[in-house]
């Protein structure tokens, strides 16, 4: 549980579930973080769990997620684990965050994507309303700091009224989807989408990531409550091309235009234009921004926990509403229906995708 | 002084006839319908005593330097498509020029007939896309050639109509902006069927994100749901709320229905209403006029040719299929024959 550090400072207790890849990432920014010490960590697999505890200094290691967390008592829980388990297609999202808001954990924060499908997202839709765990889901580049930057000089009036916002990445919008339109609401105070009318294209291949169900382009027109509406495009053939990445990965981006000028953030660069400023640019380091990143989003949930009133933006509900959608993108897609939002996303949504995407 | 005469006696034939009040270089002269007291009435109001009921009879007659073909795609009444059949006719008897009402055509079918007839006439035939010409548009597409909004970025355009009925405009609107730049990929969706038996048979709505040849990106969307609501008092119904927005590097330009909006560095933000008839006007005459300055110089090439339509056209048709297979299309592409029986399975 917290302590009072020396200094007077709380310092939350948190542990982590899973080590692989984007877990190091995790515990690295806690290099910036001064509420919080990674103190536990879990993983079925020993030969990950040992390596990962040595480069972190850290000694209170499980392969039970149940045992972790009773002897533990985290203040806070990573969930660092991809939605499904690639070699048994097993969803595993859903029981691994009842299992931590059944132990009563204060705060968790779950790895994005939320949900792969209609199933998933309605399990977890019933959790957030029963359960008491804060959870949070990892969508970081709201905390980038340039992003910080640009969003308040939004705020502050320089780009004037948003008139329109442009949205994309090369990634599948199951891998990179989450991350986009977080953002989008991260620019419009997570104002909801009420309509979209989407298509998809394709189904995996060798460039999809295991885990991530999902089509390998889709594109979308959203109508959100405060009147904005804004254009959505994933995968590689209508993702905007931004960096000299060769990859998919280094191409997200969001383009906020309003009556003064525009913000652009981009993977590693950024735009602004505005009648005061004129047109500025300049590159991005997205491994320095996103560590920073990552304690700032890690931060803000000690601040929440610190004080109910300082809701973490990316909290459940918000990103859940997020990932309603992208399924209503997928379901729109499939149907050729303009899709109200929120929606109940039928069931075997995966499979109608493969039925109908090639 | 050019010889010009119309086919098609309707509402929007007296709009391209009363712009001839601001055109200097040609004379409206002969008129033709089939129905007769929208000929006389037609030819009473705007003092042509030249009627014909008989397309073949007033040009062979006539001999006109333009022909303005006025009339919907599908014939009312019928199923019948008289776009290709109109313009062949015109064609065949050498017509100098001709100007089709929009949309240029409806689906496959007629798209790949005109498609062919472009290739093999010398009639100079540009479609009534005559948005290219307003004066509101024409001040600020100046200001995007002369370089006032920067580099463009991107393009969002959309209209609340059904993608047949306002998609020829935007696309060109969007076309305009860019030096006719064409369209090569496109992934969209379509959605209901309520509007598949019309004279200008579509789905009702639409989007797509489309990759054009010069590597800009561009959202387009159509129908009551998804196209933007222009503000304005009273709404006026859903083809008053075209529009374009230009984003450029340093700017923007925002061409709407009844109002236009600019921002750049050196003006900062400014904005104003439109009167559209007085603009749809003066832009009728424009676009006349047009076509007299390509008939004099063939190097003046009309804006809204057959080709560049074709071109915007295609695209549309393969926002619908895009829309019915779930598959990226890239274009130009050769539309398959029944695509609105194949939008009337699917809707």
């Amino acid at each position: 549980m917290r302590h009072v550090s020396k200094g007077g400072i709380i310092v939350y207790k948190t542990a982590m579930l899973g080590c692989g890849g984007r877990a190091r990432a995790h515990a690295d920014a806690y290099r910036f973080v001064k509420n919080g010490k990674l103190s536990a960590i879990c993983d079925m697999n020993e030969d990950l769990l040992k390596s990962f505890g040595k480069d972190f200094g850290i000694s209170s290691m499980y392969t039970d997620l149940d045992q972790m967390l009773e002897k533990e008592k985290p203040d806070v829980l990573h969930i660092v684990t991809s939605p499904v388990i690639p070699s048994s297609n097993e969803r595993i999202r859903y029981p691994l965050m009842k299992q931590a808001a059944n132990h009563s954990i204060p705060a968790v924060v779950v790895e994005k994507p939320l949900a792969v499908e209609g199933e998933d997202w309605k399990q977890i839709a019933r959790l957030v309303e029963e359960t008491k765990t804060k959870f949070v889901v990892n969508t970081q580049l709201e905390f980038h700091p340039k992003n910080i930057e640009l969003k308040r000089d939004v705020t502050e009036g320089l780009i004037g009224e948003i008139r329109f916002i442009d949205a994309s990445a090369r990634s599948r919008v199951s891998e990179q989807g989450g991350h986009i339109i977080q953002l989008v609401s991260s620019y419009i105070n997570n104002s909801h989408p009420i309509r979209i009318l989407g298509q998809i294209s394709g189904t995996e291949n060798e460039y999809s990531a295991p885990g991530h169900p999902g089509p390998l382009h889709a594109v979308g027109h959203v109508l959100y409550e405060n009147g904005v509406h804004v254009s959505l495009a994933f995968g590689t053939e209508f993702g905007q091309i931004v960096s000299d990445d060769p990859g998919i990965y280094g191409h997200k981006r969001v383009f906020v235009v309003g009556t003064k000028g525009f913000v652009h953030w981009r993977f590693s660069s950024w735009e602004r234009s505005t009648v005061s400023g004129g047109h500025e640019g300049g590159l991005l380091n997205y491994g320095e921004q996103d560590v920073i990143a990552q304690a700032n989003f890690t931060a803000a949930i000690f601040d929440w926990l610190d004080d109910e009133t300082n809701v973490h933006p990316t909290h459940l509900k918000q990103s859940l509403v997020e990932s309603n959608l992208i399924l209503g993108m997928y379901y729109s897609g499939i149907t050729n229906e303009i899709i109200e939002l929120p929606f109940e996303p039928p069931n075997g949504l995966l499979d109608n995708l493969r039925e109908v995407a090639i | 002084m050019y010889k010009t005469a119309i086919l098609g006696c309707g509402g929007r034939a007296r709009a391209h006839a009363d712009a001839y009040r601001f055109v200097k270089n040609g004379k409206l002269s002969a008129i033709c319908d089939m129905n007769e007291d929208l000929l006389r009435s037609f030819g009473d109001d705007f003092g042509i005593s030249s009627l014909y009921t008989d397309l073949d009879e007033m040009l062979e007659k006539e001999k006109p330097d333009v022909l303005h073909i006025v009339t919907a795609p599908v014939l009312r009444g019928t199923n019948e498509r008289i776009r290709y059949s109109l313009m062949k006719q015109a064609s065949d008897h050498k017509v100098p020029a001709a100007i089709v009402e929009k949309p240029i055509a409806v689906e496959s079918e007629d798209w790949k007939q005109l498609a062919g007839l472009a290739e093999e006439t010398q009639t100079k035939f540009v479609v009534n896309t005559q948005l290219n010409f307003h004066p509101q548009n024409l001040e600020l597409k100046k200001d995007v050639a002369e370089g006032r909004i920067g580099e463009i970025k991107f393009i969002d355009a959309s209209a609340r109509s059904t993608p047949v009925d306002q998609a020829p405009h935007v696309l060109q609107l969007v076309s305009s902006y860019i030096d006719n730049s064409r369209p090569t990929r496109v992934l969209g969706q379509i959605s209901g069927g309520q509007d598949l038996n019309s004279t200008q048979p579509s789905p009702m709505h639409a989007a797509a994100q489309v990759i054009y040849a010069n590597g800009l990106h561009v959202s387009l969307a159509f129908g009551a749901s998804i196209g933007q609501k222009v503000p304005k008092e009273p709404d006026m119904g859903n083809h008053t709320h075209k529009r374009v927005f230009v984003i450029g590097t340093k700017g923007f330009v925002h061409w709407r229905f009844s109002s236009w909006e600019r921002s750049t560095q050196d003006g900062g933000y400014e904005s104003g209403p439109l009167d559209y008839g007085e603009q749809d006007v003066m832009a009728q005459g424009n676009l006349t006029e047009a076509v007299f300055d390509w008939l004099d110089d063939e190097k003046n090439v009309h804006p809204t040719h057959l080709k560049q339509s074709l071109a915007e056209f295609n695209l549309l048709l393969g926002i619908y299929y895009s829309g019915v297979t779930n598959e990226i299309i890239e274009l130009p592409f050769d539309p398959p024959d029944g695509i609105i029986d194949i939008l009337r399975e699917k809707l």
